[in-house]
């Protein structure tokens, strides 16, 4: 029993362990599978990514700024107010440009100049389209006498539906106070800065801020806030009206971190580049230079000893990020690595009679020659010293005229790399 | 999450059937750290692996039509790569190790080995002999049947059985002398 226990604990510990388990794959094989499978005409790597995520090639953010304007209506309690206006907190989305802002803010502004003139103090809005309501209360505006010069014409035909008469009340007009917050975008990516913004905060007093839950010494209306982690952040405005009611309204900022980090990888040569995380558009420079764009990975030639790469992306949530690492070129041990071809062994004259293969002395060294047609080992070594002359394991018969498949096999700086190509045994004279 | 990953493949997978080339390098990128811990699994030297993996990817490419998209296709590629290894262990044709020690039944406490971590684990694997490493891969990690090994490596049922039998043995015995 115990050991039925102990046998199949043993056996779910390796289960567990391996399961799912990743190992790093060394380089070089992505271009075997890519030789041999590479028939088909293949589409960039941007056209898959755009198809992939519907994306129209390097595309680019436009210029649109979001302006989301959060308003936080307070009534006073004494005043009569007709039932439609409650206390009310809406987010109003328009898609605008950024340098609109100021000019909605004027357009409520005039509503407001065209309500004080009649002297009525609560307008109410339902002219937008698709149900959407606002409400705004009237405040005020100090400067604006009630028996002001000229007459509302277009502010008040934008009210389409009644103004509410509140002369003949008791009470005085006052200001009761609007709390608007406008930020340029609930979504920034990480680095970019929020600028908000107190919309008609005239009558405002006692501003204060406060930054996920934690106070900002400031009392201005505009802020930029710049966040240095990634997340969901709260910005926080309160503040007081002119008959002393505390207001209060909250914005949560999404910052989205992009990620730019590639990891390099080398082989004879040749530096291979790949990003870490899927990219919408993209540049790599080696040594300041553009080498690619648009392309998950790239590989280059190293000319130079010391490499300095920079990959510039913009990842799939639209952020951008840069990263840098200096790469220094491995040397390359096999030198200029020669492989004839084709040999002549049938002739033995003195030229090209054996297979040499041209390279320094290596560790590793294995050299595996096969017959095309039915894969079988035709010559095989460890000794780089040993060239093949065209025999059965350098002993038997001369093998037949025809294509061979090498396969040479080396370490190189701790790593194995293996060649592999055809050569052809000719019967032709050299 | 499983569903937005699986439909990520699937897409590529579509792509790739296209003849979109770069699609199927993205599914390379994604599936081969994972595949080449399958092929590592089952096999001793570095460079059978790495033959396995591409062999077992050019494979997946060519085969691709036969993809049902009914299930995942990360384990749709992992049959073909545990397939790629067992023939090409069958090729080299040291399944069939007769070579086998006869070993004492060990116990082995299992707490004793929680502390091995998985390159241990995996150094302890690959060491064993290329029979025993197959079946106990198949039936341990991969859940074939003992009736579905004997038919991939083309032995008995009860071959695969007692060659599970033996390389429980050995690995409890590799266990032990790594623990010690």
């Amino acid at each position: 029993m115990s050991k039925e226990n102990n046998i199949s604990e043993f056996d779910s510990f390796f289960k567990q362990t391996f399961e799912g388990a990743s190992s790093n794959v060394p380089p070089g094989i992505w271009e075997g599978v890519s030789s041999a499978t590479k028939g088909a005409a293949g589409a960039s790597s941007v056209s898959v990514l755009s198809k992939l995520f519907g994306l129209k090639g390097a595309a680019i953010l436009g210029s649109v700024a979001l302006i989301v304007t959060s308003t936080v209506l307070l009534t006073k309690e004494s005043n009569p107010q007709p039932e439609e206006i409650t206390p009310n907190t809406q987010t109003e989305i328009v898609v605008e440009s950024e340098t609109d802002l100021d000019k909605s803010a004027n357009e409520i502004t005039s509503i407001d100049e065209s309500v004080s003139e009649t002297n009525q103090n609560n307008t109410v809005d339902l002219a937008k389209a698709d149900g959407e309501i606002t409400i705004s209360n009237t405040q005020v505006v100090s400067d604006i006498k009630p028996d002001g010069i000229g007459q509302p014409s277009n502010a008040v035909k934008d009210v389409s539906k009644s103004t509410v008469q509140n002369s003949g009340n008791s009470e005085p007009t006052k200001s009761i106070g609007v709390l608007k917050l406008s930020v340029s975008s609930e979504s920034v990516c990480l680095g970019q800065k929020v600028d908000v913004s107190v919309l008609d905060g005239n009558a405002l007093k006692d501003i204060s801020w406060l930054v996920d839950g934690k106070p900002v010494v400031s009392n201005r209306k505009y802020m930029s806030f710049l966040f240095d982690k990634a997340g969901v952040h709260s910005i926080e405005l309160n503040a007081t009206n002119s008959i002393g009611e505390n207001l209060t309204t909250t914005k949560n900022i999404q910052v989205v971190e992009a990620d730019a980090s590639f990891k390099v990888s080398q082989k004879e040569g040749v530096i291979y580049l790949t990003s870490l995380k899927p990219v919408k558009a993209n540049q790599w420079y080696v040594n300041q230079v553009l080498v690619k764009e648009n392309q998950n990975s790239t590989s280059f030639e190293s000319e130079s000893e010391k490499n300095t790469i920079v990959h510039v992306a913009t990842n799939l949530n639209g952020c951008s990020d840069t990263a840098k690492q200096e790469v220094v070129k491995v040397a390359n041990c096999a030198g200029d690595l020669k492989v004839p071809n084709i040999f002549t062994p049938y002739h033995q004259d003195g030229f090209n009679d054996d297979f040499v293969i041209d390279m320094p002395q290596v560790e590793g060294y294995r050299l595996t020659v096969y017959n095309l047609k039915d894969g079988k080992v035709v010559f095989d070594t460890e000794s780089q010293n040993e060239n093949w002359n065209g025999k059965y394991d350098n002993i038997g018969a001369m093998v037949p005229v025809g294509y061979y498949i090498y396969r040479l096999v080396y370490n190189c700086n701790g790593k194995t790399t293996t060649k592999q190509d055809r050569v052809m045994v000719s019967d032709a004279k050299n | 999450m499983a569903a937005d990953k699986r439909d990520t493949e699937w897409k590529l997978v579509k792509q790739s059937l296209q003849g979109d080339h770069s699609a199927f390098e993205l599914l390379y990128e994604s599936l081969s750290p994972k595949m080449y811990a399958v092929s590592l699994r089952y096999t001793h030297q570095d460079q059978d692996a790495q033959d396995v993996l591409q062999e077992a990817f050019i494979r997946i490419y060519k085969n691709l039509k036969q993809f049902k998209f009914n299930g995942s296709f990360e384990g749709w590629c992992r049959r073909i790569v545990t397939n790629t290894a067992i023939e090409a262990l069958r090729k080299k044709g040291r399944m069939k190790e007769n070579s086998i020690e006869v070993l004492p039944d060990l116990p082995v406490d299992p707490k004793s080995f929680e502390k091995l971590k998985y390159d241990d684990l995996m150094k302890l694997v690959r060491a064993l002999p290329d029979g025993y490493r197959s079946v106990f891969n198949l039936y341990v990690i991969d859940g074939f049947s003992h009736r579905e090994i004997g038919e991939m490596l083309g032995v008995t049922e009860s071959t695969s059985k007692t060659q599970l039998y033996k390389a429980r043995l050995a690995l409890q015995k590799k266990v032990l002398e790594t623990i010690e």
